[in-house]
């Protein structure tokens, strides 16, 4: 009966290993929720600073990830029927923001979008202000998640099968009607799952908000002052209610974007 | 009318051309080759998926060179069915007609036509996911339609099909080219090729290398890979009689008469006898296979294993035989000989 030891030792290793991965990652979320009464929540969403703070966050992730879209989802299309060695150096570029520390993201933003610099100056002329201005915290949180966005759209444009967007052309769509009519709805769990993405990456984002824009607080800078002046408990009120705030509106959004019946596709 | 004039694309390890060939108006022409001598790369320069280097295509005299995919009069049917996954069966029939913005009566009226024509009525609520096959090469071919093509590409749309289904497309094919559809028609199966062609143009390694009728492919093979591509070189225009409750049934060739097992409807089609079963004697010797007949060695081709020899015997049959039987036998040319083989050695191709 050795084989049958072993195959339940080897299981064993395999539950082990599970629970302490799942240990790391659901008992920090746990005495977060736990070290926080309702009571402390219920305070904390009263107040303005905090509420403020979580409306400026999502709204802001929001409009950084709708507008990046804009730009993203179509060249990410155009990027999948590029061909040659170009388009690999392009999406190791992408990649980017995403591998370097995020203050230094912040700082690399910071210097092309200060009131000294040429593109500052400009924008300050038309009126735009970035430093310390919601805007700002938008192109932040978009320099470094935008790259979620980007590879969810590659991804999911890569699995469409060639044929199916050249029968369309054949068919008499432009190539700007295949995009539209054929491969955005083909693509849409995919793109739906780099919008989540990049808006998660982007209501989390502390390290390059906090140097384009320490005011107004987004959420994450609010907790990291809170906790600079007046401790763990303070931080962790904020943290807790920022937590399940963040929880409902993903799960908001992924039972919005649930198809009404299997599709199979 | 398609004329294709020395059309070329290059690649770094391969090109195709240049190609020259005139696709007359109702024609059935089907192109043959291995897998990578070019025949799909030809049919998407067609469909203008992929730019040619050289050369140029025209349809009824017009050039279509400057024309993108979108613009071009050529429906394309995929090896598999290039489905609209996110639409129902409606829908993808729809689709061009929508784009061209036809009324929504109209488009009703078109889509309905053509599901009738394609036995899709029922399933034009269906999404692709749900078809078999056939069903789903039977919307592409549908859907296809809708743009009134001048021609169809058909890029091996059989191949990806079981044998039932795929005679039930090439039934659909037929009718339509009966009804004076122009086809281009890749394939790598030659008996495709002898049931529908009316022409057959050979690529080998990019090149053309013959474009001929199926029978004079056969007859005159101007290559040795048209010879190995016909490979059994014993293909008859015949006619079957009896009915499918026969057991043994006659097909009759020019005035020669073919016993062999079939299931098919009486008609005209094309009988196969396999070379490696024709059974060579001197004498007459009472055997039980059913078809014998007296015949002339026409000719002797030693080949790398045995030799060929063609026999008259008021068509002309061709065998294979070992070189010990060769020697044995010492046969020659001019020689009268029998030669048999048995009802199953036949096969009868419907048309």
């Amino acid at each position: 009966m050795k084989p049958y030891s072993n195959r339940n030792t080897f299981h064993l290793i395999f539950v082990f290993a599970g629970s302490l991965f799942l240990l790391f990652v659901f008992a920090p979320m746990a005495g977060l929720m736990f070290s926080t009464p309702a009571s402390k929540l219920f305070q904390t969403i009263q107040d303005v600073q905090v509420s403020n703070s979580i409306g400026l966050t999502l709204g802001m992730s929001a409009i950084a990830t709708v507008f990046s879209s804009i730009f993203v989802v179509p060249f990410a299309w155009y990027m999948v029927r590029l061909g040659g060695r170009f388009k690999h150096i392009i999406s190791g570029l992408i990649d980017l923001p995403m591998m370097i520390p995020h203050a230094a993201a912040g700082i690399a933003l910071l210097g092309i979008v200060n009131r000294e610099s040429a593109l500052g100056r400009i924008a300050t002329e038309v009126g735009i202000d970035f430093v310390d201005r919601p805007l700002g915290i938008a192109v932040a949180m978009a320099f470094v998640s935008v790259p979620y966005l980007y590879n969810a759209a590659y991804q999911s444009f890569s699995a469409i099968p060639r044929r199916i967007e050249l029968a369309a052309a054949n068919l008499g769509a432009t190539p700007v009607t295949v995009f539209r009519k054929i491969s955005l709805p083909i693509a849409k769990r995919g793109l739906l799952n780099g919008f989540v993405m990049m808006f998660a990456r982007g209501i989390s984002e502390f390290g390059a908000v906090i140097i384009i824009a320490y005011h107004p607080f987004t959420t994450p800078v609010l907790i990291f002052d809170r906790f600079n002046a007046f401790g763990l408990k303070e931080a962790q009120a904020v943290s807790a209610l920022f937590v399940i705030i963040s929880l409902a509106v993903f799960v908001l959004i992924r039972y919005l974007s649930k198809p009404l019946q299997d599709d199979r596709n | 009318m398609i004329e294709i004039n020395a059309l070329e694309k290059r690649f770094d390890h391969f090109s195709l051309g240049p190609i020259s060939m005139t696709i007359e108006e109702g024609r059935h022409v089907v192109l043959l080759g291995t897998s990578g001598s070019g025949k799909s790369l030809l049919l998407e320069m067609l469909a203008g998926f992929v730019r040619q280097d050289q050369g140029s295509v025209l349809v009824n005299g017009r050039s279509i060179d400057g024309l993108a995919a979108h613009q071009r009069p050529l429906a394309f049917v995929f090896q598999k069915p290039a489905l609209f996954p996110h639409l129902s069966v409606y829908d993808n029939i729809a689709f061009p007609l929508q784009l061209r913005k036809h009324s929504k009566p109209v488009i009703r009226q078109k889509v309905e036509e053509l599901a009738e024509r394609f036995k899709l009525e029922n399933l034009l609520n269906a999404k692709p996911a749900r078809l078999s096959g056939g069903e789903a090469q039977r919307v592409s071919l549908a859907r296809a339609l809708t743009t009134e093509p001048k021609l169809m590409l058909l890029d091996e749309p059989l191949s990806s099909l079981d044998v039932p289904l795929r005679n039930e497309l090439r039934h659909y094919l037929s009718e339509l080219n009966n009804q004076g559809m122009t086809m281009l028609h890749v394939t790598h199966d030659f008996e495709e090729a002898i049931r529908f062609a009316d022409r057959a143009a050979v690529l080998l390694d990019g090149k053309l290398i013959q474009n001929d009728t199926p029978e004079m492919l056969i007859k005159q093979p101007r290559h040795t890979y048209v010879a190995q591509l016909t490979g059994n070189r014993n293909f008859f225009k015949a006619i079957l009689g009896g009915s499918k409750a026969d057991e043994i049934r006659k097909a009759r060739v020019e005035n020669i008469d073919f016993n062999l097992y079939s299931g098919s409807d009486a008609g005209e089609g094309i009988v196969v006898i396999d070379a490696e079963s024709i059974i060579l004697h001197k004498e007459a010797a009472a055997s039980s296979a059913q078809n014998c007949f007296k015949g002339t060695i026409a000719s002797i081709t030693p080949l790398g294993r045995g030799a060929e020899i063609e026999i008259n015997t008021g068509i002309t049959l061709v065998a294979h035989i070992t070189k010990a039987s060769l020697t044995a036998m010492n046969l020659e040319p001019g020689q009268n000989v029998f030669v048999s083989f048995k009802a199953s050695a036949i096969r009868f191709l419907e048309l």
